[in-house]
């Protein structure tokens, strides 16, 4: 009895799509799925002729942008001379060696990195959580949600409906239901737009939304403390840290664990110290992002960085050395290996031929500007080294602000 | 117990009816899955997911139609429906361009109409399995009878792409411009040529002249970057043709299958 009711819907359907494929697969357009192959768009005539021959060559050509499209940008950040030894550098990185522990971007396979990396200490420049999608927005905004039908409902009759499309994954159809304009507004309907806009990585939209959960509301807490971890990720740590400080509920060790993680996005030691005394260590949900905050703080104002000038001189004496000593062992071995290869010809043309020979100075020249590049290129790993360090801690903090409210709210 | 279900179902076709004539079908799919929440049978989850999956292509939502037909439980299905159901995956991974994965439904969905035939024979085409799409052009064109255009049809079969074999382009890219004019790129070729063969005289001058550092360290970097790059673009090529080869011919055969 029931399949009479459902049968007629899908032959409807069908009838109606009748005709409609071939319609379809007419107007279907797959010159997308063309492979074509040009040098980028801004590459001037002599990057395009490099990248002709760049695409006859092998090699690992990891970075992004490649070598033969470095130059042009590094010598307008860093000036002529810096950026001929910067672009040496980055040859020498550029080896099956050099990379071996290099991490690419999981999108492309690729490493980002262009003249900035070659910049003095970024601190603060935060990166966007490893692993999270681009915050992605839909348009659905507090202030364009439609209005109500006449024949609305209370959202709350279709509270399991709408979690088992999220636990399901279809949290586009979570989306449609809650922002459909069947519904009663109340401060649920409020908490599940904000909660499946969440879902979606609409980060922002939805942080607007569980902001604006009343503090009667079922739902607060997790509203208030999930809006927080998203301003978090959004690069905004003031706002989620007044609130935090103004926030009187049940909460306090979880507030104590945000506030200390905010505190250290922020690099406000003081203020770490006294969200911290709140870690009381016992909390299942809570205790791995408090022994985490601790050693965040201790590696970051209790032990001492390493030096880009050690690094620099220990480059001078061994080249590849100074990358050794920042913790890139295989791009101090390529370092070593090119630049003595580099070398040894140039001392035999100097033996065979004398130093005035062009046969020595071409090689000659090349292995200066490898050498000092090296040099260069060690000072920098260090700052580089020192950055990624930052980065990596600031995504842990991120993940510590944000995570553990799973287990607490579950 | 089942008049309390049986209303509810009515209610909730109703409210897809509804939605459907207000054109929201995004509206129509939450609502199907509505029937699959509430715990239907076999046979209506069946019908909710397949009217939800049609929802979604009507909406051009090609891949999360494909997600909703593959959670059909088609053991549950009458052959007929099981046979609408791949046939419908199959559009779907079509129309997403998953041509390879298309193509593997062709046997499964079978012969019983000229849509599944027109289908088959395009899928086959765009993942370059010309043979097999042609049996199937052939039967689509005369599915009304003997068709005029069935010559021009075998025609333009026998121009299809040459297919190129990997291990042929590998082994002669050995010699460097030969698995590059083996992909037909002859500019291409020819820089690969002369960047070889600079690389070897520069190797083969200095050993000679007595340079044995440069000529085995700088040569043998040399000879690496260049011999190896042949060899890894000719791998490439091979890719690079085949893709838009297939994607070229399909487009052609579309064009034909489908001119009015």
């Amino acid at each position: 009895m029931k399949r009479l009711l459902l049968v007629p819907a899908a032959l409807l359907l069908t009838i109606a799509a009748f005709g409609q494929d071939r319609e379809l697969i007419r107007q279907a357009d797959f010159s997308s799925l063309v492979v074509k192959e040009a040098a980028p768009d801004s590459a001037n005539a002599s990057e395009r002729a490099l990248w002709a021959v760049r695409c006859q060559l092998t090699g690992r050509d990891l970075y992004e942008p490649a070598n033969y499209m470095f130059l042009r940008p590094a010598v307008k950040e860093l000036g002529f001379v810096p950026a001929a030894f910067a672009l040496s550098d980055r040859i020498l990185r550029d080896t099956r060696l050099g990379t071996v522990r290099a991490i690419p971007d999981p999108e492309d396979g690729r490493i980002h990195e262009g003249p900035e990396a070659y910049n003095t200490r970024r601190k603060g420049d935060v990166q966007p959580l490893v692993g999270a999608a681009a915050p992605v927005t839909s348009g659905l905004r507090l202030s364009n949600v439609s209005t109500p039908s006449a024949a609305s409902r209370w959202v709350s009759k279709d509270y399991d409906f709408v979690q088992y499309l999220i636990e399901n994954d279809l949290k586009s159809d979570a989306r449609t239901l809650v922002f459909g304009d069947g519904f009663h507004p109340s401060d649920t309907l409020t908490f599940l737009r904000g909660w499946s806009l969440y879902q979606l990585k609409e980060l922002e939209p939805s942080r607007d939304f569980l902001r604006s959960v009343p503090s009667g509301s079922a739902f607060y807490d997790k509203a208030f403390f999930y809006s927080n971890a998203i301003s978090a990720h959004l690069g905004d740590y003031s706002t989620p840290a007044e609130q935090l400080d103004a926030y009187s509920g049940p909460y306090a060790e979880l507030k104590g664990v945000q506030l200390a993680g905010l505190a250290l996005l922020r690099d406000d030691p003081e203020a770490f110290k006294r969200a911290a005394g709140s870690f009381s260590y016992n909390d299942f949900a809570l205790e791995k992002a408090e022994r985490e905050f601790d050693e965040i703080f201790k590696s970051r104002y209790e032990t001492p960085m390493k030096s880009p000038l050690l690094a620099a001189a220990a480059s001078a004496v061994v080249p590849g050395l100074g990358k050794v000593y920042a913790g890139q062992l295989g791009e101090g071995i390529s370092s070593f290996l090119v630049t003595g290869a580099m070398g040894a010809i140039t001392a035999e043309h100097w033996i065979k031929d004398g130093p005035k020979s062009w046969k020595t100075i071409v090689p000659g020249v090349l292995t200066a500007i490898l050498y000092i590049g090296n040099i260069y290129g060690s000072y920098v790993s260090v700052s580089i080294y020192n950055n990624t360090l930052y980065d990596a801690q600031e995504t842990t903090v991120l993940y510590n602000v944000h995570i553990p409210l799973r287990s607490v709210f579950k | 117990m089942l008049r309390k279900q049986l209303f509810c179902i009515t209610c909730i076709f109703l409210c897809a009816q509804f939605l459907s004539r207000a054109q929201d079908r995004e509206g129509m799919a939450v609502e199907y899955e509505r029937i699959v929440f509430e715990g239907a049978g076999l046979a209506e989850t069946n019908d909710a997911l397949r009217a939800k999956a049609d929802c979604y292509k009507q909406l051009g939502r090609w891949s999360d139609a494909s997600a909703t037909l593959a959670r059909v439980r088609l053991f549950a299905l009458t052959p007929e429906e099981r046979t609408d159901v791949l046939y419908q995956q199959e559009l779907c991974f079509f129309m997403t361009g998953e041509f390879g994965q298309a193509a593997s439904l062709a046997g499964e969905v079978g012969d019983g109409s000229a849509d599944a035939l027109l289908l088959h024979a395009l899928a086959l085409a765009y993942a370059g399995r010309y043979d097999e799409s042609e049996i199937y052009a052939a039967r689509y064109l005369c599915w009304d009878g003997a068709s005029p255009r069935l010559q021009e049809l075998l025609d333009l079969y026998s121009g299809h792409p040459r297919e190129l074999n990997s291990v042929t382009a590998m082994a002669l890219s050995f010699l460097p411009p030969l698995g590059h004019f083996y992909c037909s790129e002859f500019g291409e070729g020819a820089l690969s040529g002369t960047l070889n063969a600079a690389s070897l005289a520069f190797t083969v001058a200095n050993l000679a002249s007595g340079y044995w550092i440069t000529g085995l360290l700088g040569g043998g970097i040399a000879l690496d970057q260049t011999l190896m790059g042949a060899q890894q673009r000719c791998a490439q090529l091979v890719e690079k043709h085949r893709t838009n080869d297939s994607i070229a011919f399909g487009d052609k055969l579309r064009s034909f299958l489908l001119q009015d």
